[in-house]
């Protein structure tokens, strides 16, 4: 059985017979109920209440005028912006895409206001005697508020595409300026996982990875991969303790006293014999030089001195450390490297061990795993001798392709910073002359002559669609600065030595350009030379060179007040051209226009027609 | 002689509208220096207690100065409930609005304001609220505001039995007109235009 609307709407709440009832009951029981729909109350006026889920999100008399008009007269909206953000569905105007359709409209304001007006209608409407109640569920205002009330969905995001800008009127997130590192009641380590260290471990750790960033090229030994079978053997017998990580104790009495109790074979110790492996290897190739590698492993106790000091020898940007400004030079490796690359050698201990290997060839650094690249070390290094200096190069073992890529100017690894024989390759080109290809087809190069070359066979309206720049050099190539696409440049290079650039020439080819940009500039906002030429000659009421103080205030143009004839005019609000400063500076004709032409009137418009009209009207019809 | 297309010609049209037996009629009446198109029948039924004829199609007044050139267009829409339609097609560029209220008449006063604003939701052009029979502007100023008028929506008390009184409501709505006309026009107006506009440049 077909139910009508009205009896759908009939005794919703359970309150049929009951009336005359005040209107907070029935509030109250449409939001017990969750209704959403429109209820018509029977009042004096009658008042349409609009609920969503038992929530009143609009109220309204039905003498009250339309909720556009309000928001207008309560200065949340303007005219202009409603007539913008309204569509007129039939006789009602839809507001439900008003902040899409007008952006500028502050979203907060309107909202507050109109849940300002509902409360007040809903708080009236509450103690006002209900008559009768009409209850149309789902049918929500006609003008579209509802739509306010929606959650804007998350849009999809296409990975590779820009993540969607914010709603306009969306408040900015407030900016928390970040929290200092070094704030007094803030214990600098807090970040710390801190536990009970044996004695013997009494040490910083190293830091392997930065091994990395060390020399690779010392080819690889059948040493090397008995040195990681022995690592990753566990049962395998390790090796007796560096003393590489005792900074404070110096010398080889102190290391001697630690082998003589040597600790318990843990990876902490096989670490710190890695590193040291590591450096001593690194000593032998890139500091041949260097008598006693105890020197420079106890010397590089400090590992985040060395990690630092070789970080900073990668980056071509930092100042060298040198002795007389790093504190640290005597015990680091990176002054170790320096002096040793200078030709200045270690000075070695004050006991150094004897050598009872014999002297192998230097090894390398490969390999991403600092591990595996640290154990690749001889052992007659990780012991603690160091290999005597052989005549014969390094070669460099490329291990990946970056390894390939020359180093264009960069320093060699091992080599002294900022040290390079290759020249870095020239950042920019020197450009003798900018030319100005204009849409006429002429070639300005010569700023400030009046020579111009033409080049009769373009077609200036046709094939170029502005303006376009290059610039040239003497070798009659050209550097496109814009999307050029003719390039008729076959006459003879400048004759311009490069020399002179640097000299007055230069300074003479820079005024050309700053002349030639402010040309630029000018032509683009009074549109082109041959045009502003023909402006020379053309009707002087259509100079778009003219100014706004010389054409006059552009006055209202004739409006009918009705809505529909609204748009014509808002569309027809366009900027008017403007003339730039910077054409006094062209010496041509083209700049001087007729000086009569700013003693013109301005132009009445019927706008002004109208409005005169009207008063006019008004007038007579008081004397009458 | 001026056409109607000619551009030197200015037309404003204003439409009188209101409950029955307001004075419609009266208020154009008194405007127009033409005879009034009427469309006036004998009342029948209940409202002829009221009045023993009333406009069943439109009337319509004209009003103009300089040999033709401003001329004013005045329309008036039947007040019966079963004739709103009329309001429907006269109400099409409408430069303004003329809601003539009884302020006696106080049972069509409920009806008025709704009808009023259902005739606004998709008007924005000036309104002019004409209370006949009132001579106190804070009267009619309430009064307009029961009916839901906007603060920005001005109440004229008249008595349009006399003509001088129907002519300061018309005048009222041209002023209404006028102002429209320039503040929209600054609002439209190109933000450089706007500038200069509201700066004063000559």
């Amino acid at each position: 059985m077909m139910l009508e609307r009205d009896e759908i709407g009939f005794d919703m709440f359970g309150l049929a017979g009951t009336f005359p009832r005040p209107g907070w009951v029935v509030l109250d029981a449409a939001r017990t109920h969750g209704f959403t729909g429109e209820l018509t109350f029977e009042t004096i006026p009658s008042v349409k209440c609009y609920l969503d889920d038992g929530s009143i999100y609009l109220a309204e008399r039905v003498t009250d005028p339309s909720l556009g008009s309000r928001l207008v007269d309560a200065g949340a909206l303007n005219a202009a912006q409603l007539e913008h953000g309204s569509m007129l569905v039939g006789e009602v105007a839809h507001l439900g895409r008003l902040f899409e359709r007008v952006p500028s409209v502050n979203r907060h304001t309107v909202m507050v206001m109109t849940e300002m007006m509902t409360e007040e209608c809903v708080g009236w409407l509450a103690g006002q005697l209900v008559r009768d109640v009409v209850a149309a569920p789902y049918r929500h205002h006609p003008a579209g508020v509802q739509r306010w009330l929606q959650r804007a969905v998350a849009p999809n995001l296409v990975p590779g595409e820009p993540l969607p800008s914010p709603a306009v009127d969306e408040a900015p997130t407030e900016l928390v300026p970040p929290e200092s590192l070094f704030a007094g009641d803030r214990s600098f380590d807090d970040g710390l996982i801190k536990w009970d260290q044996p004695s013997w471990l009494d040490e910083r750790l190293p830091v392997p990875p930065i091994i990395n960033l060390l020399s690779d090229d010392t080819p690889r030994t059948d040493a090397d991969v008995d040195a990681v079978e022995t690592l990753d053997d566990p049962t395998a017998q390790a090796p007796p303790a560096s003393p590489v990580f005792d900074a404070p104790r110096v010398g080889l009495s102190v290391a001697q006293s630690e082998a003589d109790s040597p600790a318990p074979p843990t990876p902490f110790t096989r670490a710190r014999e890695i590193v040291a492996a590591s450096a001593a290897t690194e000593a032998d190739v890139d500091a041949p030089e260097a008598a006693d590698p105890t020197s420079f492993v106890t010397d590089s106790a400090n590992w985040e001195d060395l990690v630092t000091a070789v970080v900073e020898s990668d980056s071509p940007d930092t100042d060298p450390v040198t002795p007389e400004t790093d504190p640290h030079h005597v015990r680091d490796g990176l002054s170790w490297a320096t002096r040793a690359s200078s030709g200045e050698s270690s000075e070695p201990a004050a006991s150094s061990p004897p050598s009872p290997e014999p002297p192998e060839p230097p090894e390398p650094f490969p390999g991403p795993s600092p591990v595996v690249e640290s154990t690749l070390a001889p052992a007659a290094t990780r012991s603690g001798s160091i290999a005597p200096q052989t005549d014969r190069a390094p070669e460099p073992v490329f291990n990946d392709w970056v390894d390939h890529l020359d180093t264009d100017g960069l320093p060699e690894p091992g080599s002294e910073m900022l040290l390079s024989t290759k020249r870095l390759p020239p950042t920019r080109t020197v450009v003798d002359r900018f030319e100005l290809i204009w849409p006429s087809g002429e070639i300005d190069d010569q700023f400030g002559s009046p020579d111009t070359a033409s080049i009769a066979d373009l077609q200036p309206d046709l094939d170029r669609p502005g303006l376009t720049a290059r610039l040239a050099t003497t070798a009659g190539g050209a550097r496109g600065a814009s999307a050029a696409t003719l390039e008729h440049d076959d006459r003879q290079p400048v004759s311009v030595p490069i020399a002179d650039l640097s000299t007055n020439g230069h300074d003479e080819v820079t005024d050309e350009v700053v002349l030639a940009v402010r040309r630029a500039v000018a032509s683009i906002e009074t549109s082109s030379l041959a045009a502003r030429r023909r402006l020379v000659t053309s009707d002087p009421d259509d100079d778009p060179s003219r100014g706004i103080s010389d054409r006059g205030i552009r006055s209202l143009r004739p409006v009918s007040a009705t809505s529909d004839a609204l748009t014509p005019i808002a569309h027809s609000a366009r900027r008017v051209p403007t003339r730039s400063v910077f054409d006094d500076d062209i010496s041509d004709a083209t700049s001087n226009p007729d000086p009569s032409l700013k003693a013109d009137a301005p132009v009445v418009e019927p706008q002004d027609e109208r409005v005169g009209a009207l008063r006019r009207l008004i007038g007579s019809l008081r004397l009458r | 002689m001026p056409t109607a297309d000619a551009p030197d010609e200015h037309v404003f049209k204003l439409l009188v509208t209101g409950p029955f037996a307001a004075g419609k009629t009266s208020l154009i009446q008194a405007v127009s220096d033409t005879p009034v198109v009427e469309t006036d029948v004998d009342t029948s039924g209940a409202e002829a207690k009221l009045k023993a004829r009333t406009t069943v199609g439109m009337d319509f007044g004209t009003y103009s100065i300089d040999d033709g050139g401003v001329r004013l267009l005045l329309f008036g829409t039947p007040g019966q409930r079963r004739f709103w339609f009329m309001t429907d097609i006269l109400k099409g560029d409408v430069d303004a609005v003329i809601y003539v209220i009884d302020a006696d008449a106080e049972d069509t006063h409920a009806e008025a304001g709704e009808a009023m604003r259902a005739l606004l939701r998709d008007l924005r052009v000036p309104l002019v609220v004409a209370v006949n029979r009132c001579d106190d502007p804070a009267t009619a100023d309430l009064l307009a505001r029961e009916l839901g008028t906007l603060a920005s929506e001005s109440a004229v008390p008249c008595q349009l039995i006399h003509h001088e009184s129907g002519r300061q409501v018309v005048v009222g709505a041209l002023l209404a007109v006028v102002d429209r006309l320039e503040r929209l026009g600054v609002e439209m107006l190109d933000p450089i235009d706007r500038m200069f506009e509201t700066a004063g440049a000559p």
